[in-house]
């Protein structure tokens, strides 16, 4: 009666598992409850991306791009629109810089927020996510009476924007940026301490510094263990030079340092958003927002990389332009392709249970994995 | 910069990314052993492996490696060149570990073989997939994409 069934099992996870945050799929070898080895399987949210680019001009490719992460499309809008203007060596307006910066980290916020509320959600608490999607959905409103979608939104252009922020929509993002820092505080006030929270997230899914550089992690990842890297730092791109704000960073690498950075990432977002409103509000003459390029004009040659720093790392978005109509090839670098591929480096050794603790906190998304 | 490098090992052609990246064309025998130097040389100290990717060019193709270093805040693109025919070069996900699945990506997508990978297989299309639909000469002739020609 006293001897253990220590069979080695293999066990499937997903793909349609609610805490795989859309479809992966997870092999995953266990001895009892212990990891021994995780294999990923991706690719069900695969839509031939850089496929379909090769058979679109650069205008008609625009809409889809908002599609690789629609959790924050501005930034891979941002990344695409940006090559394109490198190529063809265009400056934007000073003032869509502006609007640019304010809906990029709106939407970094957005992103954050529904990663807090499903995350505590894979942890078993529900009440925060309440929490979390009663700003998420302030937000959303605001970005659906900007551009017309509350996901997709297709409003960068080459150039510019399409279309100028009315002086009522800026008073509504300010008087969320107002709100803000006091709903962040709740969430800290809720989740931070609690002991159940706080024994599942500290010392799991330890990600030391030089593993995370070896699997070219980047990120609220990499700053949670303790790298100062942050795009909008060490090269400035838009306007962010002009602006003030602090890179979050923690030291331990565990599950828990990646929640508190992204916490205190929304707040240096918050800051950033009050000082674009400054701007823009202030300076109300200012109305050019967009070249009004032509679209049939836009043939550009050369190679390009284009970098942006999403709501999860490093993006990148090269073409390999001829001078036609359309792009030779287009290259997405997503940073959840390298976070899922870490998995099986973090994860091992722990609990079944601990896995999706794990795995949450790391802020994959499927669609920018498979692309 | 980059004067050892040009020393060291054998640079084809050299020429710029927009904006502002180098990029320098090596064999591909020697693949392996620019990226070594690139990461462990203490002048360039290029920690990350930023992505790889492939290009068709028709004739070849072109895998483009970027790097980049954060001691000196800079990147570098090697690009290598490919016979059409016979793709195949040495895998590099000894030297970067992210290289990997990038590598399966291309192997999946492309056909491209990498030699001593330890785990070469289809990472984003189904294994029962044929064809790779990013070469040029790739024909879209599955019954399911039909209503895209009639």
């Amino acid at each position: 009666m006293n001897s253990v069934n220590t069979n080695i099992m293999e066990i499937n996870i997903g793909p349609q598992h609610p805490s795989t945050h859309g479809v992966l799929r997870l092999k995953v070898t266990l001895e009892g409850e212990k990891i021994l080895n995780i294999e990923p399987v991706i690719g069900y949210l695969h839509r031939g991306m850089e496929k379909m680019a090769e058979n679109r001009n650069y205008i008609q490719y625009l809409p889809v791009v908002d599609r690789i992460d629609y959790l924050s499309g501005f930034f891979c809008s941002y990344a695409y629109v940006n090559a394109v203007e490198l190529l063809m060596n265009i400056e934007i307006p000073i003032k869509a810089k502006y609007i640019r910066t304010l809906t990029m980290e709106m939407n970094r916020i957005m992103s954050h927020l529904l990663w807090l509320g499903c995350y505590l959600l894979d942890l078993g608490a529900t009440s925060p996510l309440f929490y979390a999607f009663i700003e998420r959905e302030k937000l959303m409103d605001i970005l659906e009476d900007l551009t017309g979608a509350r996901m997709m939104y297709n409003y960068y252009t080459f150039g510019g924007v399409k279309k100028d922020i009315p002086v009522d929509i800026l008073k509504r993002i300010y008087d969320f940026a107002k709100h803000f820092p006091s709903s962040v505080k709740e969430y800290e006030d809720l989740i931070s301490d609690n002991p159940i929270f706080t024994s599942r997230t500290m010392k799991t899914g330890i990600l030391a510094k030089e593993t995370a550089e070896q699997f070219s992690i980047t990120g609220a990842n990499l700053r949670a263990s303790g790298a100062a890297k942050d795009l909008r730092k060490d090269s400035p791109y838009l306007i962010y030079n002009l602006l003030d704000f602090n890179i979050p960073v923690k030291q331990t690498g565990d599950s828990y340092c990646r929640y508190i950075t992204r916490i205190n990432e929304m707040k240096e977002s918050n800051k950033i958003i009050l000082q674009c409103l400054d701007r823009l509000l202030t300076d109300e003459n200012d109305n050019e927002i967009n070249l009004k390029l032509n679209p049939l004009s836009i043939k550009p040659e050369g190679e390009v990389i284009s970098e942006v720093e999403s709501s999860r790392g490093l993006m990148q978005c090269i073409i390999s332009a001829d001078g036609s109509s359309n792009p030779l090839r287009i290259k997405w670098r997503t940073p959840s392709f390298y976070a899922a591929q870490l998995l099986n480096t973090i994860a091992k050794n722990h609990l079944l249970p601990d896995l999706m603790a794990v795995f949450g906190s790391l802020d994959i998304i499927m669609p920018e994995v498979d692309r | 910069m980059f004067e050892d490098l040009k020393e060291k090992f054998d640079i084809i052609k050299e020429d710029i990314m927009v904006p502002d990246i180098k990029r320098f064309y090596v064999s591909a025998k020697n693949i392996t052993g620019v990226l070594n130097f690139l990461k462990l040389s203490p002048s360039y100290f290029f920690n990350r492996l930023d992505c790889i990717y492939a290009k068709d060019i028709k004739t070849e193709f072109e895998i483009t490696y970027i790097l980049h270093s954060d001691n000196y805040q800079n990147k570098a693109a090697i690009c290598t060149k490919l016979e059409y025919d016979n793709a195949r070069t040495e895998s590099v996900s000894g030297i970067y570990k992210n290289a990997n699945w990038d590598e399966r990506e291309i192997y999946d997508l492309f056909g491209i073989t990498f030699i001593n990978h330890p785990d070469l297989k289809r990472i984003l299309l189904p294994d029962s997939f044929k064809g790779h639909p990013l070469r040029k000469n790739y024909k879209m002739e599955d019954e399911r994409l039909r209503w895209n020609y009639e």
